[in-house]
Order: structure tokens, then C-alpha cells, then sequence
């Protein structure tokens, strides 16, 4: 025995040497894996003063126990269970690894035994607990750590592997959860409240305090038991076998990491909520985290419990009694904790002001303020609360403009913005302010009976409070944007935006608008004074250019300000369109309405002083000197704010809103009724538009924001008829097209789209004829004038030729992308006539790749956006064909080509032509279905064509280029992936004349995308073989046919499905597909099903076989012995219930962990 | 830094065409060609900065010289030009190979001797199969006076 003892004292020294590591892991690990190791173990750990040792003999006996356990009797087992723990009881100076790892085996036993221990053996467990607390001291700590291992083991996320099954380790913890966990927290508290009592009564001095509660080991592991069952997830009674489908429950545990921690809702049982509410849980929390507040570990792990306990729910809580208890005692903690807070002057504790905002956030998402405003106790604890969180709030701010990049306060900052703006929207600023009608719609009085909803006045008193708040917020919001702009205006680094501000700070601006809208005249007052004076420092460098060019970074400053007040005047003037046109807020609008009468209307000046900014900056051209000190930033800005601004008020419609301030009506609303000069505005739109075209022809973001500004009036109908009425379009549109190859190749297309769309979808016939024949010209002309060259096979390879053919070929890809329901068979009629010269442009350009490309990316556009169902089955036909013909044309130019490496593609778009080829194959499949009514005609196709005979041909070129080093591409492997799942799906009689070869390669990469990671291609894969084996069974249904090949894969798809089904790790949304496959499977090939079956159940351990055998009895009376010719839910519903049983019942049995 | 090294442009006899174009940096394109420090290149990536938030755009490009395939970089104002090559593909057919030269006829019978075989894997496979007997078409890129053989296949079979 000593000589192992040595030997091993000496492996585990060497283990801590680099040079010896290896040999000696290898000695350690051989020596926990020797069988009935547990005497040598128990020797080891009596006699060493080694604490690697002790720990390595530990994990020894763990592994061995884990192992062995069923080889040990009973009593050896309990008598191994003791020894440990008086091992530690005994050893209170082991340090602290060693003993979690002998209180983790402790735990491992406790929960191992649990099945087979009486109720009075486990209450045991808790009574010892409590014994070895109450003795105090190390005891006490000991007991402590004993109770956190034991939850650890007993939990979903952090049980050790112990070769058992998932139904086992559920078991136990539901029946743990129920029986023990309150006993354990219930001691953890008191055992923490103690000592934090002991702490404060020894000390006055909190410094004082914090080290003796810092240095208490009880203290410690009674903070960290109470946080682990703060952050159990409770069951609550409720069946979740789902939880065998380990995928998900590890998906939603990384989810949760990464989402912001109030996604978590905490489903205490109610009957926990007395604990919850009670003053002596949220005061000793609260008490303790503030004498913590300079430890971060330690205050961190309090403000967890915090958030634990600031989430309970009305839920949980039940009664409004209750909740006052728990509201009342939370809010004094917090405004106590805020006071303290406050009161110290230093800014370094920035995470402690994060902790405050992230409780007060968490607490009033979930307490209703009806609630709030009526405690009989406190009846202003509510206001001074939110007084409170406004101090917080102003504080983050003036942290932010100490330390920009701190991550702490504008974390915190976005915390407290989003408390004010859920506020704001709780008092229905956008459903009272202006619409007084809607008020009264709704029925105030009888409200007031529902304990959860506030009264008319209790909102009108909120709301008067929080518009002061408002204000004073928004102000210092808007100075800190002032102060941090002196940083980036200094800072002349390189500066690449990924990100608009307006996206990024989105959510913050958001937030400033709401709040600032409560007290929208102040706050539109102070934005209009600063960019008044803003816009006047402007202009004073322009007419002064000598000193610009000294004052080079105080141009940035005030261009980075104007930039900063054009974005939130944006946000408070307006809300974003996208997808419903937004109307003009009620706040904004009533505060229109109560100008109308006044001489200065607040919201028409500051609209016209921003238009008057952009006048101003518009009005050089490329190549004057005053463009040099124009920001593209600003302009670019400028164009955003009108796009946002621009679908809520420019022809604003009467009848949308209540009342409408005539103001607005006649500056911007339609000629009838309001007599509005909206019309007018178009002029200056594109005016401005075509102006900023010449001036920024070289600044893609400021371009591409011109067009999306178009875009979003195409999208609104008054402001496209808008746009094509106003006289300066057409010069606009002339000026553009004729321009096009100087400005940057990526706004090409959506430049010709946006143009085409706005005129084919126009309602005036004569003005939608007259702007498409005249863009299709121009398209046209300009691939002609190059074609029809004489000289055109001379220069072809011309530098400038080239550039004209993409140029010509990105305008029909931006024609094509205009294409819609509407203009189909239009555009059709234009794009037909070249389809052909398309198929010889690519012969012609049968050594420049790039040219081939942009032809294969108009053809995707094209059959991506036509609307193939406006089409004539020959018209369709010339399509297909000559999409036939395009990709017979690549193979003989491509087929078997060996590049050099300097002839690769864009690294960021690799294999741009194999892409784009299985994309053109994919919409030629899809265009099969267009205008089939999805609800109507499941599965259904139109009239028969020979689509898939296309898709099959093109598949035939491009399998062989597409190799399993491309498929790592996640872009092409889902694009091909998708089109064999679909071409099965949907033609599955068309695989049975292909080619062997072809038709194996089929279905290898199905099966490929059956075990795929991504979830929707595994769906698509399931999907496409659920019709396979349908057809299959369909077929020997009416003719007794079978496919040898197809039968042959089937039996493959089989065996892989129910693998997957039983065995792996299985993302839970699929169930219902993979369940459809199964069905079709097993119906279609029962025999083969019986086999697999049979083979299963005999393969695993006799023990379960018989409870195998009678769930798959169960499964099978399930399934009918034919199906029907296509499946639908409806047919099978009973099988999918059956299956969900089943499988409860086997990846219970059959999963280990 | 382009201006200064191409402030002339060689017209070569053939085509009358000149070796390059000028065209605004903002205006080329992702697998287009441009010229870099004297080199004819592809342009595999083109990105853009600013100096300062609100600065005027600068063009970054990379871009791959298209006959060693080294890569090179650069960055411009958006509004500057840059010059573009003339890039000219011709496919030829495959009749020898001797002492690292390619020995290749056109369409039309001319002959042409003195493009190398390319280097490294391309040369190799090059090499090999046409030892195996197949019957090849090379492709020849030819810009600002160089040649090289930049892609081979097997001729189709008639």
C-alpha cells in the first residue's frame, strides 16, 4: 500500500512539472481506471499531506463509484458515503477543490442510491445537513457546500454523467425539487442572514464589515447555495420530457447566455412567494449586496439572487395583497440602495450603478403599475422610486461623457431608457395624447375594478410626471450626444461604419423619442435652438474657407452635431415605416394642432430647417471647393431623416387621424381636401435627389441611402404617383440612366430597379407606358449600341466594350428585380426578345468568367422575379429552354476547365457561378408552383412542362464541379441542399428514368442533408424523402411497381431516420416532420421496418427489451396499413401523438447520460 | 501614387487599342482588373473607409496580379481615377510542349511559341495530361504586353 502511495504522491508532483506531464496523466489515469480501486483511494487520502493527491485520489473514487456502483452492496456504498464526509468534517484544513470534489461524490452517491433510499433515508440527508449547519464554524460552511453539491447533482444543467438514463436523472429531480429544495434554501438564507447580521453588529465601519463577511468561508458557501436554487429551473409538477432531446435544452441554455437576463422568467412555485415577498429576504439581499459593493465577484452573485427574486411574477405571487408586500419592500430596497448610491461621489463603481438600473428594470417589467400606485402604505414610495431611477438615469449619462467607451454605464444607460420608455408606452402616449376620440372609445371607468389596470386619472398622473422626467432626461441626452461628439470629431483614424448610428443606437433613440414626446414642445424647442446655432457655425466656415482649413476638426464637431440633432429630431418627429406606413405620432401632431393658431408652428420649422440644411449642403458641385468640406455623413443623414420622415407627413391623409393641424394639412397634405401643397414637394425631393447624384458620385452610403429613399416611396402609393407626376422626374430618370457606369457598380441595379418599379407600378396608365417604354429603351440602347457594333468581334475583349456589356447586363438584372405580379407578362414581352442574345453573349465571352457571371445573374434575377403564372405555357417553354440552352453553353466552355489560382473568385463570394446556377435551378422549380394557392393545392402543379427536366440536366453539369469542400460553404451547401430536397419533394416520377449515376449522387446528397446541422435543411431533406417513400408506396399501390434503387435507398433512409429518432441529439422542432418521414417509411417498406425494429429491440440489454418491445407495439397499431395519396396532419394525427409517447418512453430508456 | 507611374499609355500595333483605360476608383468593379504599382490585377476584395466619420471615401483594394498571383493593395480616394488594363483572353489549341514552352495554334492556323508553361499545380496537370494524349485548349491572358496561360481544358470531343 505505501509503495502505491508513493508512487502516486509522486505522479500527481509530477504532473504540476510541464516536462513530465504526459507520463504522468497517463500513470494517474491508468490508475482510476484499475477496478476496485476504492481501498487504495481510501489509503491514499488517510495518509498523504499532499493536496494534488488528495484531489487526484477524490476524482479516482468518484470515476470508480460512478463505474462500479452496482457491484457494491449497499452497506459499503453508505459506508463509503460516510467515510468521505467525516473525511471532511475531520480535514478542515483540505483545501477547498479537494473537498468539492469529495462533497461532488457525496452528492453522486446520494443521487445514484435515490431510487432505491426509503423517504426516511432521504430526509436523512437534509437532517444532516442541517446538523453539521447548526454546529457553526467550519461545520457549517461544510454543511453548506455539502447542500450546493447535492443541488448541482440534482439540477438539469449541472449533473455529472452517470451512465443512467434521462427519465432516471428526471425522476429525481422532480422529486427532489418538491420535497427538499425549499428545506435547503430556507436554511441557506438563515445561515447567510447570520452571518451578515454577525458582520454589521461586530462593526459599524461597512469596510470593516465587507472583510469580515469576505474572509467568513460559511458566509460564502451560504451566498452561492442560496444563488443555485435562486437560479433553479423549477419544473413546477409539469412533464418535460422533451428535455431527452439534449439539443434543444443545450440551444436554449446558450440562448439564454446571450439574451439579455430578464429573458429567463422565473417560475418560482407560488408557494414560495411568502418567502419571496418577505421584508427579511429583500432587505438582507439588498443590505448585503450594498456592504459588498466594492467586491465584484461577491456583489455579482448577490445581484443575481436579486434578479432571481425582482422577477417573480404575478404568477407566482397570486394575490394582490401579496404583491403590495413584495412591491413595497422591493422598492424601498431599491431606492435605498439608489440614495447610497447617489450620495457617493466616486464614478468608479459604474457596475454597481448597472446593478441598480438592471433590478429596477426587471422589477417594474413584471410588477403592473396600477399595482405600484395604489399601496395604502406607501402612497408616494411609486414617484419617489421613479424620481430615483431619473437621478440613476442622469447619472449614467454624466458617466458616459467621463467614459465613452465604458461598457458598464451605457449598459446601464440602456437599462434605464428602457424602464422610461416601457413607462411612457404604459401610460399610452400614443393612444390618448392627440386621438382624444379613441379615449373615450374605450371604457376608463370600469378599469378601474381590475386590480392590474390603472384609471383614467392614475394615467394622467402618471403621465404629468413622467413629461417632466422626460424632459430633463432628453436634454441631458442630447448635451452628452453634444459632449461625446468632441471625441469622434477629434478622432481622424480610418473610420469604417459597419453600422449606422441609427442603427445602433436605435434602440436608444427610440427610447429618447418616446420620453421626449411626452414633452414634445420643450423638446423640439431645444432641438431647433441647436441646430439653429449649429447650422449658423456652418455656414460661417463655408463663407470663411481660409479658416476651415485651420479649424478642420471644429468642422467635424459641428457636422458630427448636426448629424447627431438631424437623428433625434428624426426619431422624435417621426416613427419608422417599415412595413406599415407610420402616422404622424398623436403627441407631435397635438402639439401641431395647439400651434395652428400661433405665429411659428414648432413641428413645420424644424421639418423646414432641416430641408433648408439640405439645400444649403446640396448646392456644389463635385468638383467645387466647398464639396471638400462636405460630410457624405451628414448628407447621407439627411437623406435617412426625409426617408423616415418623408411616408408620415408628405401627403398625410385627412381621414387617418382624428384631428389633423391645418398647419401640417396645408404644408404637406394632398390638394384635396386640405388645399395641402404636398404635391409640391416632389420637385424639391428630386431636385435635391439628382443634385446629390452629381455630388456624391463616389460615395456608395450616401447613393445607396438616395435610392432607399426612393424605394420607400415607391412603396407608399400617394407617394409614387407623387414622384412620377412631378415634372423634374423624367429629366431625373434620363439623367441617372444615361450616367449610370460612373457611379459604383453596387447601386446599379437597384438603381434601374427602384426607376422600373416606381413606373410599371404606377396607376396611370399613360404615365406607367411612357416611363417604361422610355427605361427599356434606354435599357436596350445601351446593350445594343455595344452588340451592334460592326467592330463589335474585333474589340469585343476592349477593356471599355466589357464594361459596357455589365454595365448593359446589371441594368436588365435591375429591369428584372422590377419585375412583380403586375408587369409580369410586360417586362416578359421585353425580356423575351433577348434571351437568346444572352445564351451567344456567353458563347462570345467564352474566356472572360466575369461576363458570364453577370449573365447568369441576370437569368437568376429574371426567373426569380417573374411571375411565371401571368405566362402562356409556350412562353414558359422559351424560358426553360433557354435556360437550358445558357447552362449547355457554360458546361462546353467550363466543363473540365483547369484555372490558375490568380483566376479565382471574390473571396467573399465563392463559387459565384455555381451559386448562381443552383439559385437559377431552384427559381425555374419554384416558377412550376407560382400562382398555385398553397392552401387549396397541396403538392399541386400546374399543367405539365418539362421543368424538372431541366433542373435535372443543370444538376447533371453541376454536380460534378461541386465537391464536399464547397458544401463546408454554408451559403451553397444550403442552396443545394434545398434544390435536390425540392426536386425530390416535388417530382419524385421524374427520378425514376435518370441515369445510376445521377440518381445515386441524388440520393447521397439527400442523405447528406438529412443528418445536416442546419435544422431547416434537415427539415427540407425529411420533407423530400417523406414524398419519396409516398411515391413509392403510392406506385406499388396502384401497379405493384418497385424501384429496385429506390426500395434500396429507402431502406437507408429508414435506418438513418429511426437513428436519429432514438439515438441522437435531435433539435425538437423537427419532431413533426421526421414524424411525417417515419410514417411514409414505414408504409411504404413495412417489412424492412419490422426487421429494423426487431433488431433494435434484441441489440439492447434484456432488462428494457420488454419495455421496448410493447412501446413499439404501441407505435405500430398507430399506423394505418395504406396511407392516402398525399399526406396530410389531419391523416396521421394519431400517429404523431403515439410517436411523441413513444419516444418519451425510449430516448428515455435508450439516451444515457 | 498611379498617376505618377502611368502617365502614358503604350498603343500596341495589333488592335489599336491602348494597354489601358482610365476609370474612377469608385467606379471599378469586384472581379474586374486594375492596375497596382504597375501590375495588371484582378480585384478580388474593394472595401471603404473614410478619414474620420466624416470624411470622404477612400477605396481599399486587393487585388491579385494576374500573372504571379501575388497580392497587392491599395487605397485611393473614391474620386480618383485609376487605370485599368486591357485584358485580352484567346484560347489556343495545345500541339507541344517543348523545353517550358508551349507550343499552341489558333483557330486559323497561326502558330504561337512563347508562352511558358505556367507554374507550379496548373503546369503540372497541364503537363500530364497532355503526356496522357488528350487533346487540349489552353487559354492565353494576355495584358500590358505579357502573356501567360491562365486556364487549360480538354478539347471538346467532335
Amino acid at each position: 500500500m505505501d509503495d502505491t502511495l508513493r508512487q502516486f504522491e509522486e505522479a500527481c508532483a509530477d504532473f504540476q512539472v510541464p516536462a513530465k506531464r504526459a507520463a504522468a496523466e497517463q500513470i494517474l489515469t491508468r490508475f482510476r481506471q484499475t477496478p476496485g480501486v476504492l481501498g487504495a483511494c481510501q489509503h491514499i487520502l488517510d495518509h498523504t499531506t499532499s493536496p494534488i493527491a488528495q484531489f487526484q485520489a477524490s476524482i479516482a473514487i468518484k470515476e470508480n463509484i460512478i463505474r462500479e456502483y452496482s457491484t457494491h452492496d449497499l452497506d459499503n456504498i453508505v459506508g463509503l458515503k460516510n467515510y468521505l464526509l467525516n473525511f471532511c468534517l475531520h480535514h478542515t484544513s483540505i483545501p477547498k477543490y479537494v473537498r468539492d470534489q469529495l462533497l461532488v461524490t457525496v452528492a453522486i452517491i446520494i443521487k445514484r442510491s435515490y431510487a432505491d433510499s426509503t423517504i426516511s433515508e432521504k430526509d436523512n440527508i437534509s437532517d444532516y445537513v442541517r446538523k453539521l449547519v447548526e454546529m457553526g464554524g467550519s461545520g457549517s460552511t461544510l454543511g453548506m457546500a455539502l447542500a450546493g453539491a447535492i443541488v448541482d447533482e440534482f439540477s438539469s444543467t449541472k449533473s455529472s454523467s452517470m451512465g443512467l438514463s434521462l427519465e432516471y436523472h428526471y425522476n429525481c429531480k422532480m422529486d427532489f425539487e418538491r420535497k427538499y429544495l425549499r428545506n435547503l434554501f430556507e436554511l441557506a438564507f438563515a445561515g447567510m442572514s447570520h452571518e451578515a447580521a454577525a458582520a454589521t453588529a461586530s462593526s459599524s465601519d461597512k469596510a470593516i464589515a465587507a472583510s469580515s463577511l469576505e474572509q467568513s468561508d460559511s458566509f460564502k458557501e451560504s451566498l452561492s447555495l442560496v444563488d443555485k436554487i435562486l437560479q433553479w429551473d423549477f419544473l413546477n409538477g409539469n412533464a418535460r420530457w422533451q428535455e431527452t432531446f439534449s439539443q434543444t435544452a443545450v440551444k436554449a441554455s446558450a440562448e439564454m447566455e446571450s439574451e439579455r437576463l430578464d429573458l429567463k422568467p422565473t417560475n418560482f412555485p407560488s408557494s414560495w412567494s411568502d418567502m419571496l415577498g418577505s421584508e427579511a429576504l429583500i432587505r438582507t439581499l439588498f443590505g448585503v449586496k450594498e456592504i459588498l459593493q466594492d467586491n465584484p465577484s461577491l456583489h455579482h452573485r448577490l445581484l443575481q439572487c436579486l434578479l432571481q427574486v425582482v422577477g417573480v411574477t404575478m404568477d407566482c405571487l397570486l394575490t394582490t395583497a401579496q404583491a403590495n408586500i413584495f412591491s413595497a419592500n422591493m422598492m424601498q430596497g431599491i431606492l435605498d440602495s439608489v440614495n447610497k448610491l447617489l450620495s457617493s461621489p466616486s464614478v468608479s463603481d459604474d457596475y454597481v450603478l448597472l446593478s441598480v438600473a438592471q433590478v429596477m428594470r426587471c422589477f417594474l417589467d413584471n410588477m403592473p403599475y396600477a399595482i405600484l400606485l395604489r399601496l395604502d402604505t406607501a402612497p408616494n414610495l411609486f414617484f419617489e422610486f421613479l424620481e430615483g431611477g431619473r437621478k440613476i438615469t442622469l447619472r449614467c449619462l454624466h458617466a458616459l461623457v467621463s467614459d465613452p467607451d465604458d461598457t458598464w454605464s451605457s449598459a446601464a444607460l440602456d437599462e434605464c431608457l428602457e424602464i422610461w420608455c416601457k413607462l411612457a408606452e404604459g401610460v399610452g402616449e400614443d393612444k390618448t395624447a392627440g386621438g382624444s376620440n379613441l379615449i373615450h372609445g374605450l371604457d376608463w371607468n370600469n378599469r378601474t375594478a381590475d386590480p392590474f389596470q390603472m384609471s383614467k386619472d392614475e394615467v394622467e398622473i402618471l403621465r404629468g410626471f413622467l413629461g417632466n422626467i422626460g424632459y430633463t432626461i432628453v436634454e441631458a441626452y442630447i448635451n452628452t450626444r453634444m459632449e461625446l461628439a468632441k471625441q469622434s470629431a477629434e478622432d481622424e483614424g480610418d473610420f469604417e461604419d459597419e453600422y449606422k448610428d441609427w442603427e445602433t443606437y436605435g434602440d436608444q433613440l427610440l427610447c429618447i423619442a418616446t420620453l421626449g414626446r411626452l414633452a414634445a414642445q420643450q423638446v423640439i424647442q431645444r432641438l431647433q435652438h441647436c441646430l439653429d446655432d449649429r447650422i449658423a457655425r456652418l455656414k460661417t466656415y463655408f463663407s470663411s474657407p481660409h479658416e476651415v482649413n485651420e479649424a478642420g476638426s471644429i468642422l467635424a464637431l459641428v457636422q458630427e452635431h448636426i448629424h447627431w440633432l438631424v437623428l433625434i429630431s428624426a426619431f422624435v418627429l417621426a416613427d419608422d415605416s417599415t412595413g406599415e406606413k407610420a402616422l404622424i405620432p398623436p403627441s407631435i401632431m397635438a402639439l401641431s394642432i395647439s400651434q395652428d393658431s400661433e405665429p411659428t408652428s414648432q413641428v413645420l420649422a424644424l421639418s423646414q430647417t432641416i430641408f433648408g440644411l439640405l439645400d444649403f449642403v446640396s448646392q456644389w458641385s463635385s468638383n467645387d471647393i466647398e464639396a471638400s468640406y462636405c460630410s457624405p455623413q451628414v448628407s447621407e443623414t439627411l437623406f435617412w431623416f426625409l426617408e423616415r420622415w418623408v411616408q408620415s407627413y408628405i401627403l398625410l391623409d385627412e381621414s387617418d387621424y382624428g384631428q389633423v393641424s391645418s398647419r401640417l394639412a396645408k404644408a404637406f397634405g394632398k390638394r384635396l381636401p386640405s388645399e395641402g401643397q404636398g404635391a409640391e414637394f416632389f420637385e424639391y425631393l428630386i431636385s435635391k435627389l439628382q443634385a446629390n447624384f452629381v455630388l456624391w458620385n463616389a460615395e456608395v452610403d450616401v447613393l445607396q441611402q438616395m435610392v432607399r429613399l426612393l424605394e420607400a416611396c415607391h412603396l407608399s402609393i400617394d407617394l409614387r404617383e407623387g414622384v412620377l407626376q412631378c415634372s423634374n422626374f423624367p429629366a431625373f430618370v434620363k439623367f441617372v440612366t444615361d450616367q449610370l457606369q460612373y457611379f459604383p457598380e453596387t447601386i446599379h441595379s437597384d438603381v434601374i430597379q427602384v426607376l422600373a418599379s416606381l413606373s410599371t407600378d404606377s396607376m396611370d396608365p399613360s404615365a406607367r407606358s411612357e416611363y417604361f417604354g422610355f427605361i427599356t429603351a434606354t435599357v436596350e440602347n445601351r446593350l445594343s449600341s455595344v452588340l451592334h457594333n460592326p467592330q463589335f468581334n474585333a474589340i469585343y475583349q476592349e477593356g471599355q466594350v466589357m464594361e459596357s456589356v455589365l454595365n448593359a447586363l446589371d441594368m436588365f438584372d435591375g429591369l428584372a428585380q422590377a419585375c412583380n405580379d403586375t408587369n409580369s407578362s410586360t417586362l416578359y414581352e421585353f425580356f423575351a426578345r433577348f434571351l437568346p442574345t444572352f445564351v451567344q453573349v456567353m458563347a462570345v465571352y467564352s474566356t472572360a468568367p466575369e461576363v458570364q457571371l453577370a449573365v447568369l445573374i441576370f437569368y437568376r434575377t429574371f426567373v426569380k422575379y417573374l411571375n411565371f403564372a401571368t405566362l402562356s405555357s409556350e412562353q414558359k417553354q422559351f424560358v426553360y429552354q433557354n435556360a437550358h440552352a445558357l447552362i449547355q453553353e457554360y458546361n462546353k466552355i467550363n466543363s473540365g476547365r483547369k484555372r490558375f489560382f490568380a483566376q479565382e473568385e471574390v473571396a467573399e463570394q465563392p463559387y459565384a457561378d455555381v451559386s448562381t446556377i443552383l439559385e437559377i435551378l431552384s427559381n425555374v422549380m419554384a416558377s412550376e408552383f407560382d400562382g398555385v394557392d398553397s392552401f387549396n393545392n397541396v403538392g399541386g402543379r400546374i399543367g405539365s412542362s418539362n421543368v424538372a427536366g431541366v433542373v435535372l440536366y443543370g444538376l447533371d453539369v453541376i454536380i460534378p464541379i461541386i465537391d464536399l469542400e464547397m458544401l463546408k460553404i454554408p451559403q451553397l451547401c444550403t442552396q443545394y441542399i434545398r434544390l435536390i430536397s425540392n426536386l425530390v419533394e416535388f417530382f419524385p416520377d421524374s427520378l425514376i428514368q435518370i441515369p445510376p449515376e445521377l440518381f445515386a449522387k441524388i440520393m447521397e446528397s439527400l442523405a447528406f442533408g438529412l443528418s445536416h446541422d442546419i435544422a431547416d435543411l434537415a427539415r427540407s431533406a425529411l420533407q423530400a424523402v417523406t414524398q419519396l417513400a409516398l411515391f413509392a408506396h403510392n406506385e406499388h399501390l396502384k401497379s405493384g411497381t418497385e424501384f429496385q434503387s429506390l426500395t434500396e435507398s429507402l431502406h437507408k433512409f429508414l435506418e438513418s431516420t429511426l437513428d436519429m429518432l432514438l439515438f441522437k441529439d435531435f433539435d425538437y422542432s423537427l419532431l413533426s416532420t421526421a414524424g411525417e418521414t417515419m410514417i411514409a417509411l414505414v408504409c411504404a417498406q413495412r417489412a424492412y421496418y419490422n426487421h429494423c425494429a426487431h433488431h433494435l429491440i434484441s441489440s439492447q440489454p434484456p432488462s428494457i427489451q420488454p419495455r421496448l418491445g410493447s412501446a413499439f407495439h404501441t407505435l405500430d397499431v398507430t399506423i394505418p396499413s395504406h396511407l392516402p395519396e398525399t399526406l396530410s396532419y389531419r391523416d396521421t394525427a394519431e400517429f404523431h401523438k403515439a410517436l411523441g409517447q413513444f419516444l418519451m418512453t425510449t430516448r428515455g430508456i435508450l439516451r444515457i447520460k | 501614387m498611379s498617376d505618377d507611374e502611368h502617365n502614358h499609355n503604350f498603343e500596341t500595333a495589333s488592335s489599336g487599342a491602348s494597354l489601358t483605360f482610365p476609370m474612377q476608383c469608385s467606379a471599378l468593379r469586384k472581379n474586374g482588373h486594375v492596375v497596382i504599382k504597375g501590375r495588371p490585377c484582378k480585384i478580388v476584395d474593394m472595401s471603404t473607409s473614410k478619414t474620420g466619420k466624416h470624411g470622404h471615401a477612400k477605396v481599399h483594394l486587393v487585388a491579385i496580379d494576374i500573372f504571379t498571383g501575388r497580392k497587392l493593395e491599395d487605397l485611393s480616394p473614391s474620386t480618383h481615377n485609376m487605370d485599368v488594363p486591357n485584358v485580352k483572353r484567346e484560347e489556343f489549341s495545345l500541339i507541344n510542349i517543348d523545353d517550358g514552352f508551349l507550343s499552341l495554334m489558333t483557330a486559323d492556323g497561326s502558330t504561337k511559341d512563347d508562352v511558358k508553361v505556367p507554374e507550379g499545380d496548373l503546369g503540372e496537370k497541364l503537363e500530364a495530361d497532355f503526356e496522357e494524349g488528350k487533346e487540349l485548349l489552353v487559354t492565353i491572358l494576355n495584358a500590358m504586353g505579357e502573356e501567360a496561360a491562365i486556364s487549360y481544358k480538354e478539347a471538346p470531343k467532335s
